[in-house]
């Protein structure tokens, strides 16, 4: 899968993206015009969200381009609130994937959050995939189809008060750096997964992502419903 | 685009450059790195022809250009005269009737040297718009300009020097490349009044406060009666020059989304609110054609 940013172009969510992939020798962040892209990828956070993107792209290979941008205003599900303008930006759009933390809500909450915000379409379908980690909804919009699929950050780890995309990060962490760390990390931040995250230096979170990249088994035990998401924009 | 709309509005006509019509500026032009002729006019250098439709408030007419071997073959619409032109494709001459000025007035940066040549050979038509441009221009910049004048300077060669309040010179040439873009671009215009002004990388040497006279005065010539055309790589020039417009000179502004694909020129037409709402959604229009287009 490759990845093509559709946001402002000279923004920092662009060049930490497309550096990354570099960096990493991915090649998964193409910058040159596309003809036709019916996937769009709407990030939540900017980093470390893209750096996971550009890993998991780069291990579901193939030649298929999505598109990648990052509202300028609104985070997580609130951008559901704009659902309109990328309807009408892109007349051949098919899905919409969104990623976003599931922090303190219920997955069902999320869900029922996502139906109110996306009112002014009607739900023609709804699934629910991975225990609802996954959500395709089938959506009709003034008279356009297109596919939303919810993809919630979502990973039960010991002392995390919440559920961010940090969580599998710090799942992976654990495989790679040892469980005392990652459970000494998650004490000192109060079990926030973001900040535990945080608190690793650079090197050490570098050195995590170096295994995602080279150890797929790795990435599919720690982000499998990301795996699910991306592979449905295959379909 | 521009060079499209350029020479559909007059092959032969004259500009305000030195002695060149529109398909002899587009010519030399497209010479920078070599080669003479006009093949550049067609796809690849080698379609068997092209056509220019234009669509107007004064009428829709239609520019042929047909390729017949070595020929290039340039049919003007009865609206601009009817002549058939041939071009031959690797030889930069021909022959053709002489016409009036073109209706469009073509700016590009890099075309102020030759603009100022030709200021400088019919400067005595140019000196009574001068005070007013020298106004404008004292707008942008902390120096009280009151008038344009053509002087000698060291060595003895005749230039043109912006004319100080308290009675000092400039030279055009030791300006920034913004203001003598301007002073030129406004120049000409007061000059040949067209009734399409085309600017190409309309942002080119502005910085952010010129670019926002531009825009004033652009939407001035709107309101005027000018159809205003420009291109940009710049989003920022592209929202504040339509936005002023559409503020001036009522009516919408479009901006259009253009890309080139195998041979095919695909566009979409955009309001200002339209762009700015994308770009808030994180969609950049200018890379968005995957998307957009």
């Amino acid at each position: 899968m490759k990845l093509r940013p559709f946001v402002v172009g000279l923004s920092r969510f662009v060049s930490t993206t497309y550096s990354f992939s570099t960096r990493m020798g991915l090649g998964v962040v193409t910058l040159r015009p596309t003809a036709d892209v019916r996937d769009l990828i709407l990030v939540g956070d900017g980093t470390p969200d893209n750096y996971v993107l550009a890993i998991l792209a780069y291990h579901l290979n193939g030649r298929k381009v999505v598109g990648i941008a990052k509202h300028e205003e609104m985070r997580g599900l609130s951008v559901l609130r704009d659902v309109r303008t990328y309807v009408e930006a892109a007349k051949r759009l098919r899905t919409l994937l969104l990623p976003i933390d599931r922090d303190e809500m219920t997955l069902e909450a999320i869900a029922d959050r996502a139906r109110s915000l996306v009112k002014g379409a009607a739900i023609k379908d709804e699934r629910a995939i991975n225990g609802g980690r996954v959500r395709e909804m089938e959506l009709c919009y003034g008279g356009r189809e297109f596919r939303l699929v919810l993809l919630v950050n979502d990973f039960e780890l010991k002392g995390a008060r919440k559920h961010t995309i940090e969580s599998h990060l710090l799942h992976a962490a654990k495989e790679i750096l040892g469980c005392d760390l990652v459970r000494n990390l998650l004490k000192r931040a109060m079990g926030d997964p973001k900040s535990a995250w945080a608190m690793l230096d650079k090197n050490r979170q570098y050195h995590v992502y170096r295994h995602m990249v080279e150890r797929r088994a790795l990435v599919e035990r720690a982000f499998p419903q990301h795996i699910k998401a991306l592979k449905l924009l295959d379909e | 685009m521009l060079e499209a709309l350029l020479l559909a509005h007059g092959p032969v006509h004259k500009l305000p450059y030195p002695d060149v019509t529109a398909l002899e500026l587009l010519r030399d032009l497209h010479m920078t790195l070599g080669g003479a002729g006009f093949s550049f006019l067609l796809h690849n250098y080698s379609a068997e022809e092209a056509r220019i439709a234009v669509e107007s408030d004064e009428g829709t007419w239609e520019l042929l250009l047909m390729r017949k071997g070595d020929v290039i073959l340039v049919r003007e619409p009865p609206e601009l005269g009817g002549q058939e032109l041939k071009l031959r494709v690797g030889r930069g001459d021909f022959a053709y009737g002489s016409r009036g000025f073109s209706r469009a007035l073509f700016i590009r940066s890099d075309l102020t040297k030759l603009a100022y040549r030709y200021l400088k050979s019919v400067w005595p038509d140019v000196w009574k718009h001068a005070p007013r441009v020298a106004e404008e221009l004292s707008k942008l910049v902390h120096e009280d300009y009151v008038n344009f004048t053509m002087e000698p300077f060291h060595g003895g060669e005749v230039t043109l020097y912006a004319f100080l309040k308290d009675g000092r010179r400039v030279r055009l040439g030791d300006l920034g490349d913004g203001v003598r873009v301007l002073a030129v671009a406004m120049l000409l215009h007061e000059l040949v009044k067209p009734k399409l002004l085309l600017w190409d990388d309309v942002e080119a040497h502005m910085n952010p406060s010129m670019l926002l006279h531009l825009a004033g005065w652009l939407a001035r010539r709107v309101s005027d009666g000018v159809q205003v055309v420009l291109s940009t790589h710049s989003l920022e020039a592209a929202e504040t020059i339509a936005s002023a417009a559409e503020e001036v000179a009522g009516g919408e502004a479009r901006i259009h989304l253009l890309s080139l694909r195998d041979g095919v020129l695909r566009a979409r037409s955009m309001s200002v609110d339209e762009v700015e709402r994308y770009r808030r959604a994180g969609i950049d229009v200018r890379v968005g054609e995957g998307l957009l287009l």
